[in-house]
């Protein structure tokens, strides 16, 4: 994983956290900018840091960091979300970045960074993008499945309403907000 | 505690209003009319609706009704702030497959919440304070939903797991839209199957205007999980949160201040 990633073309490709990292104008377009990351095993690190601090942020809250959590939440409600990540994290899952030049596209100047937790890309920050903007998002590595409809049944609820895609009116009677809405009637 | 819940199926979905404080039950049925307006403009479902009378050509803009203008203004901004992905015309465009529903003009990925958030805006002016109303899974919230300081809990649907949520949400007075495929029946790809995923599952987008966020989280579902996600970065006073088809969770900056 030393050996030098080309940055000047950028095509990140797999990683679990990103199958394909084509396109990052923001923009509806084909691909402009791309880091090709060599495709390594899944890391097997244990419960690593919620929250890290992406060393590579240029401005605040411009990084986009993506953490593993390798844990099932069968407790999510009761996940502390704001220890910050103190101790420094093990050689193995030191975060690094890689900075791809800009590139121009139809839009405008596009550069991306991404950043590495050990093996898996754990951060994306567009450093430069047509409209100007800095933006950035965290990607976990799983959906949790949470909160067991057995639960709602049982007024237990840990939840007042579900947020989701519209359901139909077919299938509403199914829905978890149906459960909610039934266990108020 | 003593208030109303209604639920009512409209816009081929159902429409949960949830009134934790006394209010006149006329306000209710003043929002389940005003519901019942909006299909009337609105529906594509329904060839006499302005909205289809408009993408057919028979009326022009001129002679709409204020909401439909409203609204088409609207979409237009959102339009050009999503470089194109929220498009009221996409149905218009030669190379988007017919569906039922799908109208050469169609700001359905807008006005459900447009139309919520206005509900909202009747209920407040009613005096309720503690409230939620939730159309099909786009939702405002006002207040608490008790005497304490609690905030309302909001579950984010399993993409795949019906009975379960991704993420619960703690929200006051903002608005929560989810934009996804699965409940459409769309394809939804295997995340074991070690195909290639390129698609988002769902898009959750959490701010103060419901019909914004509606469309914001239309448009990030166009733009993809990249694209889409960093493009909802950087929309000011809205966070997100995306589910991929291959299960990764993908959160603006500043989503985690909503998550319990």
């Amino acid at each position: 994983m030393n050996r030098a990633i080309p940055a000047a073309i950028i095509t990140a490709v797999g990683l679990g956290a990103l199958a394909s990292f084509t396109s990052t104008t923001g923009l509806p377009a084909k691909s402009s900018a791309a880091i090709v990351v060599p495709r390594t095993k899944t890391p097997t690190t244990t419960a690593p840091p919620r929250r890290t601090t992406t060393p590579a942020t240029r401005a605040p809250g411009s990084g986009l960091r993506t953490t593993p959590r390798t844990t099932p939440a069968t407790t999510p409600a009761t996940t502390p979300a704001t220890s910050p990540a103190t101790s420094p994290p093990a050689t193995a899952s030191q975060a690094r970045t890689v900075t791809g030049d800009p590139v121009d596209n139809q839009y405008g100047t596009v550069q991306v960074q991404v950043t590495l937790q050990g093996n898996q890309i754990t951060g994306i920050t567009a450093l430069q993008m047509p409209d100007g903007h800095q933006r950035s998002v965290e990607i976990s590595q799983q959906v949790e499945p949470i909160l067991s409809q057995e639960v709602l049944q049982a007024q237990s609820a840990q939840i007042d309403i579900v947020s989701g895609a519209t359901f139909t009116s077919q299938s509403y009677a199914q829905s978890l907000q149906a459960a909610l809405d039934r266990s108020h009637g | 505690m003593s208030g109303i819940r209604r639920v009512v199926e409209q816009w081929g979905t159902v429409i949960t209003l949830d009134v934790r404080d006394d209010v006149d039950e006329q306000v209710i049925d003043a929002c389940i009319a005003w519901f019942g307006r909006v299909d009337d403009l609105f529906s594509t479902w329904r060839p006499e609706t302005e909205i289809m009378q408009l993408g057919r050509g028979t009326l022009r803009r001129a002679h709409a009704s204020a909401e439909v203008d409203e609204v088409l203004d609207l979409c237009e901004q959102m339009r050009l702030e999503s470089h194109g992905a929220f498009d009221v015309g996409a149905g218009a465009h030669p190379n988007v497959r017919r569906r039922p529903g799908l109208a050469p003009l169609d700001p359905s990925g807008l006005v459900k919440g447009w139309a919520v958030a206005k509900a909202g805006t009747m209920l407040r002016a009613a005096g309720a304070a503690r409230f939620f109303v939730s159309a099909g899974g786009d939702l405002v919230t006002a207040g608490h939903p008790d005497d304490s300081d609690a905030p309302w809990r909001v579950g984010v649907q399993h993409p795949w797991q019906r009975d379960r949520v991704a993420a619960v949400l703690a929200v006051t007075d903002v608005a929560v839209a989810t934009s996804g495929r699965y409940e459409r029946g769309d394809h939804i790809t295997d995340p074991h199957s070690g195909r290639p995923a390129d698609g988002l599952a769902s898009v959750t987008v959490v701010g103060p205007d419901l019909a914004v966020a509606d469309a914001y989280a239309t448009a990030a579902m166009v733009l993809g999980p990249v694209d889409g996600m960093l493009w909802l970065a950087g929309r000011a006073g809205y966070e997100g949160m995306g589910i991929g088809d291959n299960r990764t969770v993908t959160t603006t900056a500043g989503f985690d201040r909503y998550r319990v």
